[in-house]
């Protein structure tokens, strides 16, 4: 008999096991797809710690990069590399039709791609350089270990930068709201306002890339 | 399954609906099952395309989107796939399967950066979710993607859509966009099931009528099992009567194929020269009066053969009573109008026989009452008027008296022949005996009618004919006398022959014995006729010539029982000849005769005197009728027998007990002890003398019947005087060589009933002493012979055994042999104390001694 009562609480057991095991399955699998899609988005807005903050910049002294006397002078940090990027090149040409607007104001833009010291030759045939160099009146600007970035302050792939003729430094911060998403966001916003020669918004989106060739 | 029946056939409809449903589901199950790793894979290579790596520096490394591709993309797929497989058509794996579908979504939106195009997989999807035709699965769908967007556009804002924070709404946007296109599809899906219901409605509807149609057809098959394999012809003709379909039956009874029957009016085909032109025209009549009939009529089939139908035809009306068909059904009845025939054939036939037997018993009437007159009147006349009668006159009426008593007894024999015959009871004797005779027998007894009608009567040879035969000479010479009696009384003027001859080409060979006549003949048609019995070819021929009309019936009966038979032939006016053969048995070792012998004698039957000698013989005659026993008993007291007479068998049995008797007549049918009984009883007691049959029973059988009985003879009634003398005197006198007992004792009888007039010594009496030796034996006999008497009558049997001793030995001694043998036996049989033998030998002894001449 006890043999039988031990026998008959298992297939208790079992009979709840196969009456609940589509739910429970059900249930680990949305957990686990939950959180999946958290750290994906968690990936998404990752970004590099040392973004620049606008307000607090100058043109550098030091610099080898010349700018503009009479207008304004946008630095765009490229790593050949970085796949999230296009999507900043993406924005970033999407606003620059907006300087035609500007005539004579219309800014300079220099395209500062950082270079490791033991880079390939094919380091710079990339897509990403060769559309962000074909930009009207874009300059490409080698930058050696990234000397440049690290003189301007910039760590991350796709952060641009707007000074004005008298080297203050009305924007700076990324043009996509997440990692490698165009679209509409606050870095586009104000860099359309300043394009449009208007007063740019508070606050702006950091950059999210690659991290630029700095020096060690 | 009655899908008649209405809640029946709703949930037929449903089940099926179910049925396609889920067949439905099941292959859309699996092709998310095929599609989900696609996707997957799809994922991957998006990621690596986009986004293959991600650097710091000049270090490059795999970028987390692929991380994302190949882990989180596997990660959706693994349930879904696993209940498509495992359980394909379940609503809870086809609501995984749109969850995980529209996560695909998301994470392919979101490793493409949120490309715009990249949202049309979320309306691929759902538009693919809707195959499943249930729009259930497009609700947590939906709600995902809403989810997915207002979240990403809430909490971590821009991502999926790279919009800023300030326009939100987006995701709302979005989402109507999906319900949007839910709305359609959840349409679709409704049209799309509704469809699936008129389908499974439709279908079932189908499957009723199928189901019905099979029935009908079904039925029809069955009833046209009916029509064509039935037994009798059936054929649907139109209100034309041009035949629209016939049956197997009707085509194997006619011969003709349904192509020539069919549109033709078929009695066009059927009808003949005999089929009755009232009947089909009655049957045509009612059939333009659209009234069915019921006929029998002679039809034809293809090959011209004639057969009787029984023809039923009725006309069938629409619903609105329109004449649409006639349906013709008919058997073949040839074989039941044949047996009408025959038992019409057999009715007329019988009456016939009736008729004939009338005749027959209307001319016996006359045939028995005509002699049975004459008897009787010049009996009559006799008895009352003798004084006044001379002796010629006395002489010819008995001479009519005795001729009619004959022609009455032919009658009689002929009716008891005939009725054995047609009973199957004619016997007949295979013994060997002579043609030659029988023919020659037979000739010289019919000689003499023929003369007195001036005819010539003879026979000859016309080949070889064998010395003797195996058959019954009684049954042939029967035939040769009605076949030679027939001839003559039929035959004014001119001859008689018969001609014999052997017929040698058949295996077994016949006898073949021809009467040729020149008489009237017989008309052809009459031929078979004349050997039917009670019939003659004319009913007037009775009365012109007599006779019982049985004769030649009789006689066939008796050729085809001796192994032949009889045929005729006739020319009317010119003659007949009447053709009997009978089977002659096995002729090897027989010469045969090339011509009739000459020493043939002329009558079978003795004509010895009635007053032959029977001087000395002792008879018992057993008769119970008063008239017969005395006309025997003084037939064979003339004869010089002395008779004892009894009435029955019990007082014969008394007498044969008393005295010794050397024949008995033993009537066979008698009250108190039958003739068969009392033989029997007499040989049981060791009677061994002839014992002769007397019975009215003139036919085969009867005298195996006496024979059985222990009869050594046979007579029958009436009795012929002459034969009876004759029959006795064989009979003792074949007693001596044919007797059971010793011959000694057979002889001894025959010398006691035949004594001789004198016994004398075959010694030399003449001699003195031996004459004087004789004497004293002849002297001293008297007184030995008296004493045997005395013992005899004593029953003393030891002194009559001493006595006969003393006989045996003295007689033979002294020349006396006729004493020794009787002696002999006396001394044998008074040992035993055989008392029915002793008398008798001392009765012989005794008239032995009478005649003793010393």
């Amino acid at each position: 008999m006890h043999a039988i009562q031990q026998s008959s609480d298992w297939p208790l057991v079992g009979a709840l096991g196969r009456k609940l095991w589509l739910p429970l399955a059900i249930l680990a699998w949305a957990g686990a797809v939950g959180i999946s899609w958290q750290m994906l988005l968690n990936y998404g807005f990752k970004s590099e710690p040392a973004n620049p903050e606008a307000t607090s910049l100058r043109w550098p002294s030091g610099t080898g990069l010349k700018i503009a006397p009479n207008r304004p002078t946008v630095l765009f940090f490229v790593h050949p590399r970085c796949p999230c990027t296009r999507a900043s090149l993406a924005e970033l040409e999407r606003l620059w039709v907006l300087r035609e607007a500007m005539a004579s104001r219309s800014p300079q833009l220099i395209v500062v791609v950082t270079v490791p010291p033991d880079a390939s030759p094919d380091w710079l045939t990339t897509r990403t350089v060769e559309r962000a160099s074909s930009l009207p009146g874009a300059t490409l600007a080698m930058d050696p270990e990234g000397r440049e970035a690290q003189r301007f302050g910039a760590s991350t792939s796709g952060t641009v930068m707007w000074f004005d003729a008298e080297g203050d430094c009305r924007y700076a911060g990324g043009l996509t709201a997440s990692r490698g998403h165009e679209g509409e966001n606050l870095g586009r916003a104000n860099l359309e306002r300043l394009l449009r020669g208007g007063p740019r918004l508070a606050g702006s989106v950091p950059a999210l890339g690659c991290r630029l060739c700095l020096p060690e | 399954m009655r899908l008649s029946d209405k809640s029946t056939f709703e949930r037929e409809v449903e089940q099926k609906v179910l049925r396609h449903a889920d067949s439905i589901q099941r292959r859309v199950d699996r092709l998310f099952a095929v599609l989900m790793p696609l996707q997957w894979i799809a994922g991957i290579a998006a990621a690596l395309f986009i986004s293959p790596q991600t650097w710091i520096g000049a270090k490059g490394q795999v970028h987390p989107h692929v991380l994302f591709a190949i882990f989180g993309g596997a990660l959706l797929g693994s349930l879904p796939v696993a209940l498509a497989v495992f359980r394909p058509g379940k609503l809870s794996t086809r609501l995984v399967i749109a969850c995980s579908q529209v996560l695909f979504s998301s994470l392919l939106i979101h490793l493409t950066g949120g490309r715009i195009e990249t949202h049309f997989h979320v309306f691929g999807s759902l538009a693919f979710l809707a195959a499943y035709r249930d729009w259930r699965v497009l609700v947590p769908a939906t709600l995902i993607v809403a989810a997915d967007h207002f979240l990403r556009g809430v909490w971590w804002s821009e991502t999926v859509f790279g919009v800023a924070a300030a326009e939100n709404w987006r995701w709302l946007e979005h989402a109507a966009w999906v319900v949007f296109e839910d709305v359609f599809l959840i349409l679709i899906i409704l049209q799309s099931v509704r469809e699936m219901h008129e389908l499974a409605r439709h279908t079932t509807q189908v499957e009723l009528t199928a189901e019905t149609l099979a029935q009908r057809a079904e039925e029809i098959r069955k009833l046209s099992l009916v029509a064509s394999e039935a037994r009798y012809g059936v054929v649907i003709t139109d209100p034309q009567q041009r035949a629209e379909w016939v049956n197997d039956s009707f085509i194997q009874m006619t011969g003709f194929t349904a192509g020539e029957i069919i549109g033709r009016e078929p009695w066009t085909l059927l009808h003949g020269p005999h089929t009755d032109p009232v009947t089909a025209e009655r049957v045509r009549e009612q059939l333009r009066q659209q009234r069915s009939v019921g006929v029998e009529l002679i039809n034809y089939a293809k090959d011209g053969r004639e057969f009787w139908t029984s023809l039923k035809i009725e006309p069938v009306f629409d619903e609105d009573g329109r004449l649409t068909n006639f349906i013709s059904t008919q058997t073949n009845i040839s074989d039941r109008k044949e047996r009408e025939a025959e038992l019409r054939r057999a009715k007329e036939e019988s009456e016939s026989a009736n008729r004939a037997k009338s005749q027959f018993l209307a001319n016996m009437s006359h045939e028995i009452r005509t002699p049975l007159n004459g008897i009787l009147g010049f009996t009559e006349l006799l008895r009352v008027a003798a004084a006044g009668i001379s002796e010629t006159e006395r002489q010819d009426y008995l001479q009519t008296i005795s001729s009619s008593g004959r022609h009455l007894l032919t009658l009689i024999n002929d009716i008891l022949d005939i009725s054995k015959i047609e009973a199957g009871h004619l016997l007949v004797e295979n013994v060997r005996c002579s043609p030659h005779q029988i023919i020659a027998e037979v000739v010289s007894v019919l000689r003499v009618p023929a003369q007195e009608k001036g005819l010539c009567l003879d026979y000859r040879w016309e080949s070889g004919i064998p010395e003797s035969i195996m058959s019954d000479p009684f049954r042939l010479k029967q035939l040769l006398m009605n076949l030679l009696g027939n001839a003559i009384k039929f035959t004014e003027q001119g001859s008689v022959i018969v001609v014999a001859s052997l017929d040698a080409t058949t295996v077994s060979q016949l006898l073949r014995i021809e009467v040729r006549d020149t008489g009237m003949g017989i008309p052809s048609d009459k031929l078979d006729m004349i050997f039917e019995p009670f019939a003659q070819a004319d009913s007037s021929v009775t009365r012109k010539h007599g006779g019982t009309g049985l004769g030649l019936a009789i006689t066939r009966r008796i050729a085809e029982a001796l192994g032949g038979t009889l045929v005729v032939t006739s020319e009317l006016g010119r003659g007949s000849a009447f053709a009997a053969t009978v089977a002659t048995g096995d002729l090897s070792g027989i010469s045969i005769l090339e011509k009739p012998p000459q020493d043939t004698i002329g009558d079978v039957i003795p004509q010895e005197s009635a007053m032959s000698d029977l001087t000395g013989l002792n008879v018992l005659l057993v008769e119970d009728g008063d008239t017969n026993r005395k006309l025997l008993r003084v037939t064979l007291t003339r004869g010089g027998a002395s008779v004892a007479t009894a009435e029955n068998g019990k007082i014969a049995l008394h007498l044969a007990t008393e005295q010794s008797f050397d024949v008995i007549l033993m009537d066979m049918q008698m009250p108190v002890m039958d003739g068969y009984t009392a033989t029997r009883i007499l040989r049981e007691r060791g009677f061994t003398k002839p014992i002769i049959a007397l019975t009215a029973h003139a036919m085969k059988g009867d005298r195996e019947k006496c024979q059985e009985a222990g009869c050594s003879g046979y007579l029958t009634k009436p009795i012929n005087l002459g034969t009876l003398v004759h029959t006795v005197l064989e009979a003792t006198s074949a007693a001596g060589s044919t007797a059971t007992r010793p011959r000694a004792a057979g002889r001894t009888a025959r010398t006691a009933a035949r004594p001789p007039a004198k016994v004398e010594s075959s010694l030399p009496v003449n001699d003195p002493e031996i004459g004087a030796i004789v004497r004293e034996f002849v002297d001293k006999l008297s007184t030995q012979i008296e004493q045997m008497n005395a013992a005899n009558s004593n029953r003393n049997y030891v002194e009559l055994a001493e006595l006969a001793h003393w006989l045996k030995g003295a007689g033979g001694t002294v020349g006396f042999d006729c004493f020794t043998e009787p002696a002999l036996q006396l001394e044998q049989f008074a040992k035993e104390g055989n008392d029915a033998e002793i008398g008798g030998i001392v009765r012989q002894l005794r008239s032995l001694h009478e005649v003793v001449v010393s």
